[in-house]
């Protein structure tokens, strides 16, 4: 497994740049004498400021939840902590609550490390995993081949207790009385936004975090905003969003520096562009899952190719799976999912994004052409966007 | 009613543009001005770099309360 320091950037690098580095808690902020008040009780004074303050962990309101044994996992330090704790108590029976792709990532990650060593049980409330990013029928593959590898798959089920022995995990109880013995338990059901020093400037904060204009500027001059901590709008839907992932938060800290530097670039909104490597299977995704769309009022047209890795003849070629969903009524593209069983297809989801992006639609979707090798593609009249988007046109028709 | 009905409903509304309004000239900071940046996470360090990158006569501050920066 790797270490802290092999996957860290050094400070050094900040140094040689010219900039300053403060390692220091942000206790207080000051809009109108424009400072910051720091945790050694020093005071920085700015002409501009960037929030970059994140988000942290959602503990449920468990009964049991403050056990030892019990961790989320959000920084490096958590996952030291977290592999330091099984490797100390030699823990095997692991619970985690939540199959969204941070859970399901360390949950794969120790298996591989110690095939045959635990035993995992996941559990989700929602019908099945990764709900964020894929529709059932494309998620259940990925629950069939988490239990194929022995993953217990507890999905639509709900966790009302925790509870411990001697202060330590026991186990979990779920809603239908049933008890689950657990060793270590991970939750992760998502994060809420840091807003202590956004509150301190006296800054708009909407439902989902401060709010911010399309170049990342708050309600207070001077102040800017960006990543999780910020409110974003769907591409989309147009409507308010989380987006807590670490795409657009690089993005928005680029885009900051530009604006400030003058540029006049507009934040395009998210869509939630995500990927995911779970043993040997890759997922990726891309905009609305087709679920998502029905609930925001769309009405879809979806279609699923398999297709592969390199063409059929060339030794290693692998499978993988493209689901795109359109919207009925514009027959634009508005979201896509894949599960590939090597890695490289999963990137293809960057060229739905951009077809989202662009606003195209089914119609100019069957023309797209690709590049292709034997080595590196499928066949080109096995290209799945085209064949999705011949399929789209025929169930427009029917 | 169900949640596609209700989707739908709310899909009918007339197109709103949800994000914040606030008025702001193009912001051009000057040889000695202080950018101070408070996380590093996805956000600090790729914007830090950037901006001393665009404007090297500014004075760029990054405030991080975490012993690493680690993303990418």
């Amino acid at each position: 497994m790797a270490t802290v320091d092999s996957i860290t950037n050094p400070d050094q690098m900040f140094a040689d740049a010219g900039i300053n580095l403060v390692i220091a808690r942000a206790t207080h902020a000051d809009a109108e004498e424009k400072k910051i008040t720091l945790s050694d009780g020093r005071e920085l004074p700015y002409d501009k400021l960037l929030l970059g303050t994140g988000a942290s962990p959602v503990v449920p309101p468990i009964e049991g939840c403050d056990l030892e044994g019990v961790f989320s996992l959000r920084s490096a330090p958590d996952a030291v902590e977290i592999n330091n704790f099984l490797e100390k108590e030699n823990r095997r029976k692991l619970v985690l609550i939540g199959a969204g792709f941070i859970n399901l990532e360390v949950a794969t990650l120790l298996a591989s490390t110690k095939p045959d060593h635990y035993d995992v049980t996941v559990i989700e409330l929602l019908s099945h995993p990764l709900p964020l990013m894929l529709d059932a029928e494309m998620a259940v593959q990925i629950q069939e081949y988490l239990v194929e590898k022995g993953f217990k798959m507890k999905m639509g089920q709900k966790v009302v207790k925790v509870f411990g022995q001697n202060g330590k995990v026991a186990g979990v109880e779920l809603a239908t009385g049933e008890k689950i013995d657990a060793e270590m338990v991970l939750v992760s059901i998502g994060v809420k936004q840091n807003l202590e020093l956004a509150k301190d400037l006296g800054v708009e904060i909407g439902k989902f975090g401060v709010k911010v204009n399309k170049f990342l500027e708050t309600s207070v001059p001077d102040v800017m905003a960006a990543g999780d901590c910020v409110e974003k709008q769907h591409f989309v839907t147009k409507r308010p969003v989380t987006g807590q992932l670490r795409g657009p938060a690089v993005i928005q800290g680029r885009l900051a520096a530009k604006r400030l530097a003058g540029y006049d670039i507009e934040f395009p909104g998210v869509m939630n562009n995500s990927a995911v490597k779970l043993f040997d299977k890759s997922i990726a995704s891309v905009g609305l899952t087709e679920e998502l769309a029905h609930q925001e009022g769309f009405e879809t047209i979806s279609t699923t190719v398999n297709s592969r890795s390199k063409h059929g003849m060339i030794p290693g070629v692998k499978p993988w799976t493209l689901k795109l969903i359109f919207d009925k009524e514009s027959q634009k593209v508005i979201g896509g999912q894949i599960i590939s069983d090597s890695e490289a297809p999963v990137k293809e989801i960057d060229t739905v994004n951009a077809l989202i992006l662009g606003g195209k639609t089914i119609a100019e979707l069957t023309t797209l052409m690709c590049a292709g090798n034997p080595d590196c593609s499928s066949e080109p009249s096995l290209e799945p966007v085209t064949i999705c988007a011949e399929q789209a046109l025929q169930k427009l028709r029917a | 009613m169900s949640a596609g009905t209700i989707g739908k409903l709310l899909k009918d509304l007339p197109d709103e543009d949800h994000s914040a309004n606030f008025q702001r000239e193009v912001p051009i900071m000057k040889k000695g001005d202080h950018l101070v940046i408070v996380g590093m996470g996805g956000v600090g360090g790729p914007a830090a770099m950037l901006a001393k990158r665009l404007m090297p006569e500014v004075d760029v501050t990054v405030i991080r309360e975490e012993e690493r920066f680690i993303v990418r």
